[in-house]
């Protein structure tokens, strides 16, 4: 398209990340929250403030509380209509569905367990589709007693969702959207080597006091080449776990008549049931099969708890139950499942080890989603979220001051237009989440579909943010730095401490109790990273007040920037 | 990056996204039915198909931008993309 290879490279890397950059922004932030988001649930909901739960009785606690669950009204609204065929009778009642499949899933870091049925739809469209309608329920494990549904789990219920959907659920676009980003963020890395000549001595060039534009790309290069292999592998199995069932469904499209032809001779050879007998059996006692299902992990030598659990075909003889070992000590998420006939709990199968394509892709999808326990690489995880979201940031920050001196004269807004999105994809992006967490402890516990107002306070006040970028942008056309930079870093300061002094005051878990005399470290390290953001955007807020009385001062100046290493906020 | 004929910017990035997608499509078609015709399992041949698929997606989406000439890329991606759909439709049919 251009002249040569490299220049081609820096067209694409330019327009493409700055385009896909907004979104990748949003991607990294959250999926760096995501990495700690049963920890964010615990201090959003405070009465769940206790420590992670094994897999309880399935027999005394867990069937009780599945026997209560109901399809979920959206997803019946939704779903009823498109998987039914109302020619042979009218929609069902939501409460008539009939259970089809139980399952319960924990993990090491969880106090409370998420569990729920698929309900199966009568007179299905298609009898060949999984016609299943979903509703379900998170429960203290210790007395079986549910969570409110409208509490949200801020953690793994909206900012986890953000991270690959954006919670756009229509058609699934979201996930579609991400995706795209995804794959432009590998093309954006690769392109990102080429375009650099010198890509070595860049890489360990940083020159924080020169101008803006220069130590702009000095951090755009340090923070992409640096965490290179870890942006590249995580934008990577981003997509792998997606691809089968939303980027290439091959599988379930164009060949689906070899599918399901391996399918039938896969349940064939394992001697699982794939379809349900018709006839009525009862259920034997699944504590039973889970400690036979213990015993054979243990003379494996790999004793380990319960992760998951499901019991199939619920109520038909054809009934088998499933439990899978926890992957606290193995990068796959569940595994080394043992079978069991449901209405005897005879052994069915135990799955011997997987082949070496589905480990390897095991391998790197159970990387990405980290289920298994390593609280340093987990904490590296985190750095290395955060160092893609300062590389995505600094190219915004590069792409602005890179232009807006010509624009300034040409009385072109491209680049205010580009830098006042930029603020609200940075600091906005932040406002916005530590606005949901204080609202989280403003509002009363008890308050009716509490969950909700949290959402509209993240939206809510990512939108102002959003206006105040705009409103503030003027000086960016005299090629100047817009304020909202310097003052949404203030609000970032303030909505922080706000949050860790709110939490102390709603719970009375304040960080001397948290870390001191009732180590809770899921909330401390909360609290503690809230305030060490506070500490880092007030200081970024003074450097950036700095370079704003450089520019307006009427002297030529070129004096070192001010306020450098203040250590009272590092 | 002023100088290019206008049309030239859209045409690539069709040429990119969707003629990328319709070769990425007809590589993991025709991978996973050729892989299960030399019997691997379907779920192996799948997962191994697909994993390498989204390099091919990368590899060609970047080929895209940076090809002298873009007709060459139309013809390869779209009809690349065609033979292998249909291929990998007539092995199937073989298979099943």
């Amino acid at each position: 398209m251009l002249q040569n290879f490299r220049l081609s490279m820096t067209w694409l890397h330019t327009w493409f990340g700055l385009v896909l950059g907004f979104v990748l922004m949003v991607v990294f932030f959250f999926g760096s929250l995501s990495v700690f988001d049963r920890e964010i649930d615990r201090w959003a909901i405070p009465q769940t403030r206790f420590e992670p739960q094994p897999m309880p009785s399935f027999d005394t606690l867990l069937l009780p509380g599945l026997r209560q669950v109901q399809p979920d009204p959206d997803e019946f609204a939704r779903e009823a209509p498109r998987l039914i065929d109302t020619t042979q009778a009218p929609l069902p009642a939501r409460e008539s569905l009939e259970a089809d499949e139980y399952w319960a899933y924990t993990t090491h870091r969880d106090p409370v367990l998420r569990m729920g049925v698929g309900f199966k739809v009568p007179n299905p469209k298609d009898p060949s589709a999984h016609n299943h309608i979903h509703g379900e329920v998170t429960i203290d494990p210790r007395s079986g007693t549910p969570l409110r549904a409208d509490q949200l789990k801020i953690g793994s219920e909206f900012f986890y969702p953000l991270h690959y959907s954006l919670h756009l659920n229509w058609n699934s676009i979201g996930i579609y959207i991400v995706g795209f980003a995804a794959l432009v963020m590998l093309a954006a890395l690769v392109s990102g080597v080429v375009m650099h000549r010198k890509f070595f001595r860049e890489f360990f060039t940083f020159r924080p006091k020169k101008h803006t534009q220069r130590s702009a790309l000095d951090l755009h290069n340090l923070t992409g080449v640096l965490a290179l292999p870890f942006h590249f592998f995580f934008a990577f199995t981003g997509l792998a776990i997606f691809v089968s069932f939303y980027f290439l469904p091959v599988a379930h499209t164009q060949l689906k008549p070899l599918h399901d032809h391996h399918e039938v001779m896969e349940a064939a050879a394992t001697g699982l049931p794939h379809e349900a007998a018709g006839v009525p059996a009862g259920l034997a006692s699944v504590d039973a099969m889970v400690q036979e299902a213990k015993r054979r992990w243990a003379a494996r030598d790999m004793a380990g708890e319960v992760g998951f659990l499901v019991v199939s075909h619920v109520g038909d003889a054809n009934s088998y139950v499933s439990v899978y070992r926890a992957g606290s000590d193995q990068v796959a998420l569940v595994g080394q499942g043992v079978h069991f006939k449901a209405s005897t709990g005879e052994l069915l199968r135990e799955d011997p080890p997987r082949s070496a394509v589905g480990s390897v892709n095991e391998f790197l999808t159970g990387l990405h989603l980290q289920h298994f326990e390593h609280w340093l690489l987990r904490w590296l995880y985190v750095l290395g979220g955060l160092m893609g979201c300062v590389c995505i940031a600094s190219g915004f920050v590069f792409f602005v001051e890179k232009r807006k001196k010509q624009h300034a004269r040409a009385g072109s807004a491209g680049s205010r237009v580009v830098d006042a999105l930029a603020v609200t994809t940075v600091t906005g992006m932040l406002i916005a989440t530590l606005s949901m967490l204080v609202a989280n402890r403003l509002l009363p516990a008890d308050l009716a579909g509490k969950g909700d107002w949290e959402q509209l306070a993240f939206w809510g006040s990512w939108l102002l943010a959003m206006a105040h970028a705009f409103v503030r942008s003027a000086p960016v056309a005299q090629a100047r730095l817009n304020p909202a930079w310097r003052e949404q870093c203030w609000a970032i300061a303030a909505l922080a401490v706000a949050a860790v002094l709110l939490n102390g005051l709603t719970t009375g878990d304040h960080l001397l109790k948290t870390v001191f005399t009732e180590t809770y470290w899921a909330v401390a390290s909360m609290d503690l990273s809230l305030l060490l953001s506070a500490a880092v955007a007030s200081f970024a807020a003074r450097r950036l007040r700095a370079r704003e009385r450089l520019e307006t001062a009427p002297a030529p100046a070129h004096r070192a920037a001010p306020g450098a290493g203040d250590a009272a906020h590092a | 990056m002023h100088r290019h004929h206008p049309t030239q910017v859209p045409l690539r990035m069709a040429a990119a996204v969707l003629g990328g997608y319709a070769f990425t499509w007809g590589f993991s078609a025709l991978g996973i039915a050729a892989l299960v015709a030399l019997g691997a399992d379907f779920e192996d041949a799948e997962a191994g198909t697909l994993l390498l698929a989204l390099l091919v997606f990368l590899g060609v989406f970047l080929w895209a931008f940076a090809a002298r000439r873009i007709a060459l890329v139309w013809l390869v991606l779209a009809g690349g993309g065609a033979l292998m759909t249909v291929s990998a439709w007539a092995l199937q049919r073989l298979i099943v």
